[in-house]
């Protein structure tokens, strides 16, 4: 049986994480598979290590990261990968991407990242409730939705005040 | 008899164990194995065993288990440099025959 | 008669089996070999007491020249001196400024040839040269064969340059434990050395190449979080705006090769003469030019590079947003390279981050000796369980459509590494498949560096967009690229061709590496056998003990089938046949793949005492 990547860890297979273990256990394994272990050990050994800690390493960065790992807790429970957005949050989208354009100094740029990782933050309380209490795996899929695209907003305001530091 | 270290030797230990940050002392003993019969070996110690001999010599404490001391009671540690080589050398008074390498010896 | 060193405590080997490890800097400008000696990371002098050896290798007729030996004859003829090769390892002509060299360079199916007076030498070959100088060196100091080196790399070479790296280890006859980074291997001299705990950021200037990485140093683990830099900017850029400064008032090109050498060891002996001096006054005449006489002052010097130094700033800023950390996180500057020795460096950097940087242990030797350090952990001879875990500097990923790069593996991502992509054929019947694999940043093929073309072929023809082929690119832990595929609905493993863009080919390495050995052919042979049967004994002494240790991991059957492939190796070593020792060797590696997994499931779940895991198969 092959485990999943909650089960490697050692950790209930739930959107809330105790992020201390699963830093924790994730060192502990590499401690006992990585390559660096078998340097001196038999070919065999050396491919099962590289395959073992690739894997971890794999599951490790998908459980820490919240969107990928509310994206893998459905995918084990549910046999759709997307879901379509309501139109309201479309127009807001738009109105999104028109600010970032907008803001073009350091201070608005800060302003709607705020406000962004304010609304990220509501979005994962209310992903909690729908993926670990009512399991509601379809409207799940459409909040994750709306934290992807905030991520990803979240990134491009990053690099725009990055590029604002270095010119 | 007893197990001694030369001022050299004893100068090299106590420099290697400063920068190693621990330890109590060496521990000398002699494995069954090698090219003709027996190996040193030379280790850092982190503690006394109880049922080791233990020297001290300029200051070092030397660590030998009862059954290898018979083989190498009376040795001599000296630190020597060949070429571009340094280390520990044995001047152990039991050995009546050595590989040549310098590491394993028959008594 | 060997002398023995110091073992840590239950690590002594047997006599003749000594695991002598070496860490190696291959620098721009030097190179350093070290050893952890008697438990402690020791720089391995040369006869005449030198513990760093220039990166220079003259060629003349006959002989080759390395180290102090080349740079002595480098004024007298530059045109034979190769020096900086390592700026040259896995790039081609584009990449490079040809008139920063005193050789001459050509074209050779896409690498760098270098003329010299024995033929046409690839940069892998110089980079050998150095490392075979390095190698007989450690030998003679500490008496006997070396079992392994880790040889360091600039974080950021990517992944033809450390392809290259590797090669020039091959050709030396050096078996390389791990390439791992430079930053890294000093935070590994200052973790295990000062005992320190914290996040670090690793500021490292040397003569070619500028990196920059955040290291998290907790509880015997060291983990790179961050990675950025350079690697054509370095110490030597620095010289060159000497140079130039120099020259400015003359508008005649440089007359001779000589001349510009002069000038270029002049204006580095300006820049380490800031170190301790406030002002350099020159007054020199040079053949065919003129006499120059200037004073450069530390503040003139400070504006003159005040581009550089802000480049270098600007890394810090990207990888302390990469790690998502602030200035006030860190706990540590530490200090790599000769060039940083450079007060407007150390001002520069100190400003930015706020605190006094860490330099007790010598820029110059400190990546040498935590890739000692490492070298020796590695080798197995010491109790200390640290582990370090770095990542990949630069992105990698694949031409689409309308050259754009479509990437499959993020920069910074930690190694080993691996992820997969399934690719379709466009066309009825369709048996191959090219794919472009790119490395760097970009959004546009032509930005990036390109690694290779990789050939899918044996696709069995189907409809168009019928096949599946799953291919699945692995970094390892040298930060090294490999490439599989299968081809799903069939199963079966197509094979690949490799055509890298930079970089040796296998039989031009076997070459090469036959050249640098004169012996005779049967010697070769005898020497291969010899090596294979070691190989072989420790192979079957290794799985005997493990059998020892874990046999109730596994079934009745899986142990008569491994006993059963141990006995027809035992059988196969008594024969002198290395082609069936080589097949009879793999067999049993085969045979002990399952048995592996899961002693390593085992260590896992007692690494994870406490709770609850029973068969990890994943």
């Amino acid at each position: 049986m092959t485990q999943n990547y909650f089960e490697i860890f050692s950790l209930p297979v739930a959107y809330t994480i105790d992020m201390n273990s699963l830093n924790q256990h994730y060192r502990l394994i590499q401690k006992s598979v990585h390559p660096d272990r078998f340097i001196t050990g038999t070919d065999a050994e050396k491919q099962q290590s590289l395959i073992k800690s690739t894997q971890v390493n794999d599951a490790y960065q998908t459980l820490k990261d919240p969107v990928k790992r509310a994206s893998y807790l459905i995918r084990l429970h549910y046999d759709k990968e997307e879901s379509g957005l309501p139109p309201e949050f479309l127009m807001q989208q738009m109105e999104w991407e028109e600010e970032l354009e907008d803001a073009n100094e350091e201070q608005s740029l800060q302003l709607l990242s705020d406000k962004i990782e304010a609304d990220k933050k509501i979005i994962e309380n209310v992903l909690v409730v729908t993926l670990d209490e009512k399991k509601d795996w379809e409207s799940a899929l459409s909040h994750l939705s709306k934290l992807k695209f905030l991520t990803k907003l979240a990134g491009k305001i990053q690099q725009k005040t990055f590029a604002l530091d270095v010119s | 008899m007893a197990i001694t270290l030369t001022k050299k030797a004893a100068t090299r230990v106590e420099k290697y164990l400063e920068s190693r940050g621990k330890g109590v002392g060496l521990k000398l003993a002699v494995k069954t194995t090698g090219c003709s019969g027996m190996a040193y070996v030379l280790e850092f110690s982190d503690e006394i065993p109880a049922e080791d001999h233990v020297f001290e010599s300029y200051g070092i404490k030397i660590m030998v288990d009862p059954k290898s001391l018979i083989y190498i009671d009376g040795t001599e540690l000296d630190f020597a440099r060949e070429g571009l080589n340094e280390g520990f050398q044995f001047n152990n008074p039991n050995v009546k025959d050595s590989c040549g390498c310098g590491e394993s010896f028959t008594v | 008669m060997a002398l023995l060193q110091i073992s840590e405590p239950g690590k002594s080997t047997l006599p003749h089996e000594h695991r002598l490890a070496v860490g190696i800097d291959l620098g721009t400008t030097n190179s350093l070999i070290a050893s952890v000696i008697s438990g402690k990371a020791t720089i391995l002098e040369d006869e005449e007491g030198s513990r760093m050896m220039p990166s220079i290798v003259h060629y003349d007729e006959k002989q080759i020249f390395v180290g102090v030996e080349a740079e002595k004859r480098q004024v007298q003829g530059p045109e034979d001196t190769i020096a900086s090769a390592k700026r040259l390892m896995g790039k081609g002509l584009m990449d490079i400024r040809p008139e920063d060299f005193t050789v001459s360079l050509e074209d050779s199916a896409g690498n760098i040839a270098i003329h010299t007076k024995q033929g046409l030498k690839s940069p892998v070959e110089v980079s050998a040269a150095l490392l075979k100088r390095l190698k007989e060196l450690g030998e003679k100091r500490l008496g006997g064969e070396i079992m392994g080196a880790v040889i360091t790399v600039p974080a950021y070479f990517d992944d033809a340059q450390r392809q290259a790296t590797k090669d020039a280890a091959k050709i030396a006859g050096i078996n390389v434990l791990r390439l791992i980074n430079e930053p890294t291997a000093a935070a590994v001299a200052y973790g295990l050395d000062k005992k320190v705990e914290g996040n670090f950021v690793i500021y490292d200037l040397g003569g070619g190449t500028f990196d920059i990485s955040i290291l998290r140093l907790e509880n015997g683990l060291f983990e790179v979080m961050a990675t950025h830099g350079d690697s054509a900017l370095g110490g030597d850029d620095f010289d060159h705006l000497i140079e130039q400064w120099m020259i400015s008032d003359f508008d005649t090109p440089m007359p001779n090769i000589k001349t510009k050498q002069l000038i270029k060891n002049l204006s580095r002996k300006i820049k380490e003469g800031l170190t301790e001096k406030s002002e350099i006054a020159v007054n020199q005449s040079f053949d065919g030019l003129g006499t120059i006489k200037k004073t450069l002052t530390r503040e003139k010097f400070a504006s003159l590079s005040a581009d550089l130094t802000n480049k270098t700033i600007t890394c810090i800023k990207q990888a302390l947003h990469d790690a998502d950390l602030t200035p006030k996180d860190i706990t540590g500057v530490v200090m790599v390279g000769g060039s940083t020795r450079m007060p407007i460096i150390q001002v520069a950097v100190e400003q930015f981050i706020g605190m006094p940087l860490l330099n007790n242990i010598d820029p110059d030797e400190v990546v040498a000796l935590g890739a000692a350090e490492q070298a020796n952990i590695l080798a197995g001879n010491t109790n200390n369980e640290l582990l370090l875990l770095d990542v990949i500097p630069l992105s990698l990923g694949i031409e689409t459509m309308g050259d754009i790069v479509e990437r499959i593996i993020p920069r910074n991502s930690t190694l080993p590494v691996a992820m997969g992509q399934e690719f379709t054929t466009y066309q009825d019947g369709q048996t191959g498949i090219v794919i472009h694999v790119v490395q760097g940043e970009r959004d546009l093929v032509k930005d990036c560096r390109s690694l290779g073309k990789f050939t899918l072929k044996g696709i069995p023809p189907m409809v168009a967009g019928a096949a599946k082929i799953r291919v699945t690119f692995q970094v390892d832990t040298d930060g090294l690229l490999s490439v599989k595929a299968k081809e799903l609905s069939t199963g079966i493993e197509s094979s690949i061709e490799v055509k890298p863009s930079y970089g040796l080919e296998d039989h031009q390495i076997q070459q090469m590496l036959a050249s640098s050995f004169s012996s005779a052919e049967e010697d070769k042979e005898s020497r291969a056998l010899a090596e294979i049967r070691v190989d072989g004994q420790q192979i079957i002494a290794m799985i005997e003990s493990a059998l020892e240790q874990d046999k109730n991991l596994l079934n009745p059957n899986e142990i008569d089938h491994i006993h059963v492939r141990v006995h027809e190796l035992t059988k196969a070593l008594a024969t002198s046949d290395r082609a069936l020792i080589e097949e009879k060797t793999k067999l049993l590696n085969e045979a002990t793949a399952a048995f592996a997994a899961k002693r390593m499931d085992h260590s896992i779940s007692k690494a994870l005492t406490g709770k609850t895991i029973n068969t990890l198969e994943f």
